[in-house]
C-alpha cells in the first residue's frame, strides 16, 4: 500500500484554487460589482469607483497588518486606538514641518505606531497575556491617551500640510495618492509574508507554536515584531486618515479593529493560525467596502449596514471552513480506493516475506 | 544561495564509525521535586544505532529534550565532538547536527509539506526565499525516504503516519550527524516501518549517530547495535542487541520477572450485547456486521488506517452512520452523539487519550469521575467535592493508579498513568460496552499488563469489550473472537486462539482464504 495520496486531477484543481482563495474573492468582487452596476443606478454615479478605492484603502492598510497578527495565532484590537492616536499626534505634527515633510511625517507615523505595536508585544510575551486580554486593554489605554492629547479639542484640515490635505483630491494615473499607499503596503506586506523567511516564520509560529520553538524558531522575537509592524501599519494608516478626513478628534478610528478583522476573516485568514495572505485580507477589506458602498447607495439605514456586515463575516467563515471540511474528506476516500485498487496490480510485492504490519511484541 | 548546498551544509565530512560524538555525563534534572534523571551517562556513535529501553516515565523523553536543547539539564556535562558544550534552545543542538523526531509529530499543519519539510531553513537568495529550489529538495529529500508524497500537499490532509516522515525528511535533509528516534514506529505500518529501517540503517552506513527508542522489543534488537536500559531516571544496563535475550530487557526494565503478560481470556460469555448489522460510512468504512456478547472480549485486528477506528467511533457517535443498524440488547439503538451513547451505557477509550480522553489542565479526581459528574451534584445543586475525591481514590485503587499520583495535574502524568486514569474514568460509568482503541499504545510492559488484566477482569464481570489493537500479539491474545479490517470492510473471523500468520494474511491481504 502505498502511502501516497494522489487526488484526481479535478480534486486538486480544486484545492489549488482555495490554496489561492484570492483568485475566488477577485472573483468574487467582480461578480458583485457587475450585478450592482446592473442593478443599482447610483452604484454607476460617477466618482463612485474611486470613493470605493479611497473608502477601501485605510482597512487595507489595516487589516494586512491585522492578517500578519492573526496569521502568527495572536489578535490585535489595538489599532484602532493606534490609528486614532498616530491621526492626531502626527496629524498635528507634519503641519510644522517644512522640509520632507510626507517622509518626515510617515516615519514619524510608523515609529509611532511601532513603538504601540512593542507594548502589545511586552504584554503578551513578557508578561504572557493572551493577546485578546492585552489588545484590548491596549485599546482602552491608547484610546484614552487619545482623549487625554487632544482635551476633546480637533484636529482640522487647515491645520494639514498640502501633500496631506490633497491625499484624495489628486490623482496619479488615475487613482489617489492614499489608494497608492494602500497599494504599496499590500504588496510589500504581501511579498515579505510569501517570499521571506521571516514572513514564513510568521506561518509556522501560528501553524503550530510548539513546533516552531522545537525548531528553534524565535518565536518571542517574532511576536513582538509582528506586532510592532501591525502597529506601524495603523499608525501609517492614522497619519492618512488625518488626511482623508481632514479632522481628527477623540473618537477617530473607533470601530476600525473590527472592520480591520473583519477583512482579514474574509479575505481567507484563518483566526487558527498559519493561513491565509495579506493580499487576501486586502481583498477581503475591498469586498467589504464595497458591499458598504451599494448598501449605502442604496441608503440602506446604517444599523442593517451592521447586520449585513456581520453576515458577510458568518457567510465567509462557514463557507472557508465548510470547503477545508470537504477537502479533507474526499483524500481520506482515494487512498482508500488506492489500497484496494493497487493491490492485484502489484502482485511483485510479496506481503509475506514483510515483518507484520501488526506489530509483534517479542515477549 | 542553491537549495541543495543548503541542504548539505550542515554536513561535515563522515566521521569515522565509533567515533563518539555526543556524551553525557551524569545529567540530572529535576520537575519540581521530582528527580527525573539522577546522574545519566550516555554516548551516542557515529554509525551506530543506539537503542534506550525504559518503563514510561523512566526519564527517556527527557533525555531526549535535554540532547536536544529543548530544556537544560540541572547538573552533568554535554560533551559535543569532546568539547564541553551547553545548549541555550533546540537551535544550537541543531545547529551542532543534533536532530530528534518526537512522538507526536511536531510539524506545521497549515504548510506544505517541503515547507515542513525545510521549516527554519528554506532556502533564499537575496532574502527571497526560493520556492523552485524547495519543492525541488523536498522532492529529492522524499524520494531518498522513498515516499511518493506531493511535496505541495497541505501536511493537514495527511495522516499521522506521513507526518512522522515529514519529520525525519526534515532530519534527514539537514544533514544531521545525531538523529534521535522518540517511538517512530508506534503509528507506522510495516511497509512503512521497513523503510524506515532501511533509512535508518542507510543512516547509520553514513556516519549518522542514531538513538532509537521504541517499547518493542523486537524492533530495539532488529535494529539496534547497542541497548541502555534506563529505569527510574538512571541507566541501569548497557547490552549489545545482537544477542541479548529479550526476557532479560524486560526484567531489566521493569526490574521484576512479567511472568505471564496476558491474563487468561474470560471464558463465559452471556447475552449478545452489541450487535452491528450492514454497518456503513462513506469514504470510512462498508457493511461491518458482527456481534459482542456480555462478558467476551472481541478484538479487531488491522493495519493502521483499516478503518477500525472510523467503526468504534460511529457506534459511540462521534461520527454519522451512512447505512446499517446497531442494536444493543436487542434495542435499536442509533448513536446521535457521544453523550447518547455514554447514556446508553457505551464507553469509548480513544486512541489519542490526552487528546481525547482527558482534560490534561485538571487533576486526576476530577477526570476520573467526570463521567459521574451529575451523581456527584447534591440536593442544592453544590458539588460534592469530597465525595468525588473518596471516589477517585477508590477508583484508583481498582485501577492500580502509581500512589501519590492523585494530586497531580493529569497532563503530568505517564502514558501508563493516564491510560489508567480514562479507565478508571469509564469504570465510574459502570459501561455495558466498553470500547478500547489501542489501550495500550506507548505504554511499556510492565502497566501494560495491568491495564489488560483490569479489561479482563470488567469482562469477567459481564462487561462486553471490544478490543481494537495493532499488537498482534495482544490482539491474539485477548480476544475470544477476533475480526480482521482491511481497506474499511471485515475481511475475516476467527476463534481464539488462531495463529498469527493467518490474521496477518487477512489484514495485508495476500491470503486466497479471504472472503
Amino acid at each position: 500500500m502505498s502511502v501516497s495520496s494522489s487526488p484526481s486531477p479535478r480534486r486538486s484543481a480544486v484545492r489549488a484554487l482555495t490554496r489561492h482563495n484570492e483568485i475566488g474573492l477577485i472573483g468574487l468582487i467582480v461578480l458583485v460589482t457587475v450585478v450592482a452596476e446592473a442593478a443599482v443606478p447610483a452604484f454607476r454615479a460617477s466618482g463612485n469607483d474611486t470613493q470605493i478605492l479611497d473608502n477601501a484603502a485605510l482597512v487595507m492598510i489595516v487589516a494586512v497588518g491585522e492578517a500578519l497578527v492573526i496569521t502568527a495565532r495572536q489578535i490585535d484590537l489595538s489599532v484602532a486606538a493606534t490609528l486614532g492616536l498616530a491621526a492626531y499626534l502626527v496629524g498635528s505634527a507634519v503641519g510644522h514641518i517644512g522640509f520632507a515633510g510626507p517622509v518626515v511625517g510617515v516615519a514619524m507615523a510608523l515609529a509611532l505606531g511601532a513603538v504601540l505595536g512593542f507594548g502589545n508585544g511586552i504584554l503578551i510575551e513578557r508578561i504572557r497575556m493572551p493577546a485578546i486580554i492585552a489588545t484590548l486593554a491596549t485599546l482602552s489605554i491608547y484610546g484614552g491617551l487619545q482623549v487625554v492629547v487632544t482635551h476633546g479639542s480637533q484636529l482640522y484640515s487647515s491645520q494639514l500640510p498640502n501633500w496631506l490635505g490633497n491625499i484624495i483630491s489628486t490623482s496619479w494615473i488615475g487613482l489617489s495618492p492614499l489608494v497608492w499607499a494602500a497599494i504599496v503596503c499590500v504588496v510589500v506586506v504581501g511579498l515579505i509574508a510569501r517570499f521571506t523567511r521571516w514572513g514564513r516564520d510568521i506561518y509556522a509560529i501560528g501553524s503550530n507554536p510548539e513546533a516552531a520553538s522545537y525548531l528553534g524558531l524565535r518565536t518571542g522575537r517574532r511576536t513582538y515584531e509582528v506586532f510592532a509592524v501591525c502597529g506601524a501599519l495603523a499608525g501609517l494608516a492614522g497619519l492618512l486618515y488625518a488626511g482623508q478626513y481632514g479632522n481628527v478628534d477623540a473618537t477617530a478610528g473607533s470601530g476600525f479593529e473590527l472592520t480591520a478583522i473583519a477583512a482579514a476573516v474574509i479575505g481567507g485568514v484563518s483566526l487558527f493560525g498559519g493561513s491565509g495572505s495579506p493580499l487576501g485580507a486586502a481583498l477581503g477589506a475591498l469586498l467589504l467596502t464595497e458591499i458598504e458602498n451599494i448598501l449605502a447607495v442604496l441608503k440602506i439605514s446604517i444599523f442593517a449596514q451592521q447586520t449585513l456586515q456581520g453576515t458577510a463575516i458568518v457567510v465567509a467563515v462557514a463557507g472557508y471552513s465548510l470547503l477545508s471540511r470537504r477537502l479533507n474528506r474526499p483524500v481520506r476516500r482515494s487512498l482508500r480506493v488506492e489500497a484496494g485498487q493497487s493491490r492485484p496490480a502489484e502482485p511483485s510485492e510479496p506481503v509475506s516475506s514483510e515483518p507484520t504490519e501488526i506489530a509483534e511484541q517479542g515477549t | 544561495m542553491d537549495a541543495a548546498t543548503e541542504t548539505g551544509a550542515g554536513a561535515p565530512d563522515a566521521p569515522a564509525a565509533g567515533t563518539t560524538i555526543v556524551e553525557l555525563r551524569g545529567i540530572t534534572r529535576s520537575f519540581g521535586g521530582v528527580r527525573a534523571l539522577r546522574g545519566v551517562d550516555l554516548s551516542l556513535r557515529a554509525g551506530e544505532v543506539l537503542g534506550l529501553l525504559g518503563e514510561n516515565g523512566a526519564g527517556k523523553s527527557t533525555l531526549v529534550k535535554i540532547l536536544t536543547g529543548v530544556i537544560s539539564a540541572d547538573g552533568g556535562e554535554i560533551l559535543v565532538d569532546g568539547r564541553p558544550t551547553r545548549f541555550g534552545n533546540s537551535r544550537d543542538a541543531r545547529e551542532l547536527g543534533i536532530t530528534a523526531t518526537y512522538q507526536e509529530p511536531m510539524v506545521f499543519p497549515t504548510l506544505d509539506v517541503a515547507e515542513n519539510i525545510f521549516a527554519g531553513r528554506l532556502p533564499t537568495e537575496r532574502g527571497a526565499v526560493r520556492w523552485r529550489d524547495l519543492y525541488a529538495a523536498a522532492k529529492r529529500t522524499l524520494d531518498e525516504l522513498g515516499v511518493t508524497l506531493d511535496p505541495h500537499t497541505p501536511v493537514s490532509q495527511l495522516g499521522i503516519a506521513d507526518r512522522q516522515l515529514i519529520e525525519i525528511g526534515k532530519s534527514l535533509s539537514s544533514g544531521a550527524r545525531v538523529l534521535i528516534l522518540d517511538e517512530p514506529t508506534a503509528v507506522l505500518s510495516s511497509r512503512e516501518i521497513d523503510r524506515l529501517f532501511g533509512i535508518v540503517r542507510t543512516l547509520r552506513d553514513r556516519g549518522v549517530a542514531l538513538m532509537f527508542i521504541s517499547h518493542k522489543l523486537d524492533e530495539i534488537r532488529q535494529i539496534t547495535d547497542r541497548v541502555v536500559v534506563m529505569r527510574d531516571g538512571a541507566q541501569i544496563a548497557e547490552r549489545d542487541s545482537g544477542n541479548v535475550p529479550v526476557s532479560e530487557l524486560i526484567r531489566l526494565m521493569v526490574g521484576r520477572e512479567i511472568s505471564d503478560l496476558y491474563p487468561a481470556r474470560p471464558t463465559n460469555p452471556g447475552e449478545v450485547m452489541l450487535e452491528v448489522k450492514g454497518l456503513s460510512r462513506d469514504g470510512y468504512f462498508e457493511d461491518i456486521s458482527f456481534t459482542v456478547r456480555a462478558g467476551e472480549i472481541v478484538g479487531f485486528a488491522g493495519l493502521v488506517g483499516a478503518g477500525r477506528t472510523e467503526v468504534a467511533q460511529s457506534i459511540f457517535g462521534i461520527d454519522p452512520i451512512d447505512r446499517g443498524e446497531i442494536l444493543l440488547e436487542g434495542l435499536r439503538f442509533r448513536p446521535q452523539s457521544p453523550r447518547h451513547a455514554v447514556k446508553c451505557g457505551v464507553a469509548y477509550l480513544p486512541e489519542n487519550r490526552l487528546a481525547h480522553g482527558l482534560v490534561p489542565t485538571m487533576k486526576v479526581p476530577p477526570n476520573m469521575t467526570m463521567s459521574i459528574w451529575p451523581k456527584l451534584v447534591n440536593r442544592l445543586g453544590v458539588f460534592r467535592t469530597r465525595e468525588m475525591n473518596r471516589q477517585a481514590s477508590e477508583l484508583a485503587d481498582r485501577v492500580q493508579l502509581q500512589a501519590g499520583r492523585l494530586d497531580q495535574l493529569v497532563s503530568t502524568l505517564s502514558g501508563g498513568n493516564q491510560q489508567k486514569v480514562v479507565l478508571g474514568k469509564w469504570l465510574a460509568a459502570s459501561p455495558r460496552l466498553l470500547i478500547l482503541d489501542e489501550p495500550t499504545h506507548g505504554i511499556d510492559v510492565g502497566t501494560k499488563s495491568e491495564v489488560l488484566r483490569i479489561v479482563t477482569e470488567l469482562a469477567r464481570g459481564g462487561v462486553a469489550v471490544l478490543l481494537i489493537s495493532s499488537e498482534l500479539e495482544e490482539v491474539r491474545a485477548m480476544s475470544t473472537r477476533l475480526f480482521v479490517m482491511r481497506a474499511g470492510r471485515l475481511v475475516g473471523e476467527f476463534d481464539c486462539p488462531v495463529d498469527a500468520d493467518t490474521v496477518m494474511e487477512a489484514a495485508a491481504g495476500v491470503s486466497g482464504a479471504i472472503a
